[in-house]
Parts: structure tokens; sequence; C-alpha cells
């Protein structure tokens, strides 16, 4: 059935290309092209080349604009993309140097000595004595405030 | 004959205007209906034709008397044809369908009865009009042209297997599209 059909389009397909052959494409006026040719010859040895012109309309200068357009746009997105690129490498290296820092006790302490505007030294004046001065250091050590220490170590 | 043309060429190389009229006379009908096979538009396959005969008498000095000189001439039209129609396309003014599929049988009704332009085109753009762009130049170069599988070649500046098989494709392309008419008529 397949085959009878395929048989069908392709004879029908052989007497369209027939016709087709047989039928040329005919010049109403054949001496319309040779004059017009010979003219534009004339006028282009004459220096003149406006009988060829070219085509400026207003679609083109928009297309122009358009290319503009998405070329500005492409170098807009490889810009963000790289700046976004740097940042979030940026990001990666401070957070992995962040990382490095242990919480430990003494970085605690020192955080809380700065943040109070003290020193080691005055912290142990405040709070005399060995043991008090340890306490105090314990105290601070687990992220307590320094006034809540002043109730804390009378 | 050959010698005549020979002649003629050398006359045009050395700026005889004359001469080139009578190329001009004698080809127009076959750049034409090369031109308008291509464009399926009167008025834009007649601009091609001036256009191209005008580039041919510029570049008259770099033809090579060992070539054809229709295959040179064919070359020059196809590629003004194939530019027009590219524009047109970018500017959507060629209709790839020109009339609805299912009056596709009064095209086959007589083989003997000659088309005029009007028909001629909108056959072709029936048959061809929604192939890509290769495709269509091959089949309408190659099996509503009658131009030889080399000539082919030589215009479109393709290879051989690249003729072959997009005529190959072309062919069975509408040859379905016939089909599908055909089944459509029948039910």
């Amino acid at each position: 059935m397949k085959q009878n059909d395929d048989n069908n389009a392709g004879s029908i397909l052989d007497a369209m290309l027939v016709t087709l052959r047989k039928s040329e494409p005919r010049l109403e006026d054949p001496r319309e092209i040779p004059d017009k040719v010979m003219q534009s010859i004339k006028d282009l040895s004459h220096g003149k080349t406006d009988e060829i012109p070219a085509q400026a309309s207003p679609i083109r200068y928009l297309t122009y604009a358009q290319r503009l357009l998405t070329a500005a746009s492409v170098c807009l997105l490889i810009l963000y993309g790289v700046e976004e690129f740097i940042i979030v490498r940026k990001m990666n290296t401070l957070e992995t140097h962040t990382a490095s820092f242990k919480v430990e006790p003494a970085n605690t302490l020192s955080k809380i000595l700065v943040k109070n505007n003290l020193t080691i030294q005055s912290l142990q004046q405040r709070f005399p004595g060995r043991l008090k001065f340890f306490a105090a250091k314990q105290y601070l050590s687990q992220d307590q405030s320094f006034h809540s220490l002043k109730t804390f170590i009378p | 004959m050959q010698e005549k043309w020979q002649e003629i060429i050398t006359r045009i190389i050395a700026g005889d205007q004359e001469a080139f009229r009578e190329v001009v006379e004698y080809y127009q009908h076959q750049a034409f209906s090369l031109t308008f096979r291509i464009l399926g538009n009167e008025e834009e396959a007649k601009d091609a034709v001036q256009e191209g005969f005008i580039k041919l008498w510029q570049n008259i000095k770099s033809y090579n008397p060992a070539n054809k000189f229709t295959s040179w001439m064919y070359r020059i039209m196809a590629n003004c044809a194939i530019d027009r129609y590219r524009k047109l396309q970018r500017q959507n003014e060629v209709t790839i369908n020109l009339v609805p599929e299912t009056s596709m049988r009064s095209f086959y009704g007589d083989p003997n009865t000659s088309m005029d332009n009007q028909e001629i085109a909108r056959m072709i753009r029936l048959l061809a009009g929604k192939l890509p762009e290769k495709q269509q130049l091959v089949f309408i170069l190659r099996d509503i042209q009658g131009m030889e599988s080399a000539e082919v070649q030589t215009v479109l500046g393709i290879s051989e297997t690249n003729v072959k098989s997009n005529l190959h494709h072309a062919r069975k392309s509408i040859r379905e599209k016939i089909d599908r008419i055909f089944q459509r008529e029948k039910s």
C-alpha cells in the first residue's frame, strides 16, 4: 500500500516537473533588460554609481541597533559572570581563612578584652589574687560580658 | 559558434559595449528563467538579472575561457538571486505557500498545458517553498532548470556529494508532501 502511494507521489512529481520544465518563464519586453543594463554600464563608465543603489531602509538601521544591543547585553552578562566569579572566590578564601581560627577560650577572652578596651594587666589589677583572676578569666572565656563579671566576682 | 562567442568575449574584455549588448540580449532569457525560478517574482528576477549582467561586465576580466561561459554566468546570476531571496526572506516578503496545498490537483491535471509566470512561481513555491535553502536551490537548478549535476556544483560551489544528498532529501520531502495531500484528498 505504502509502496503504491510512493509510486503515485513519484509519478505526480514527475508530471509536475515535466510541466514546469516545459513552461519557461517569459520576459514580456525583451528590450527592457538590455536597455537598462547598457544604461547602467554607461553610467558606471561615467562615474555615476547611483544606478545600483545600496538600499538603506530604516529596517537596516533597526537591525544594526538590534545587533548592537545584543552584543552589549552579551558583554554585560560576561562582565557580571566574571564579577560573580571573583566575589565567590574571595568569599571562599575568607571563609577558609576564618575557619582556620579555632574557637578557643583564649580567643573569646581576647575578643572581650578588646571589646571592653581592657588589658590583661588591668584585669589582674581589678581582680587581684591568682584564684580570683583565673576565675574571672574562666568566666570571660565562656563569652560572658565584662559587666556581668562584676556581679559574678564581687 | 564557440569561436564566435570567444571573439565576442575578447571584444567585451577590450571594453566593447555593443558586444556586451549582444551577450545580454542572447542570454537574458536563460538568466531570467533561472532567477525567476529561484525568486518566484518577476520584478525581483528582472532586477537580479540586471544586477548580474552588470557584475558580469565588471568582472569579465576574471573569466577563465577554459570554463563554460554559461556556467560562469549562471553562477553570477544565481548568487544575485540568492542574495535577493535572503533579503526578501529577512523582510518576510517571500510568501512560503501562495496556494493552499489542497488545490495542487489543478496543477497536475494536464501536463501539456503551458503555464504563465504566475503559475510557475506558485507551483515552485508549492513544491519547494518549505525546504531548507540549499535543498530548494539544488532542486530548482537540477530538477526544474534541468542543469547537469556538474553544473549545479559549479553554480552553487558545493561538492558532488552535497548536491546528491540535498537533491535526495528535497525529492523525498516533496514526495512525502504530495503523498500527504493525496491521502487527504482521498479521505
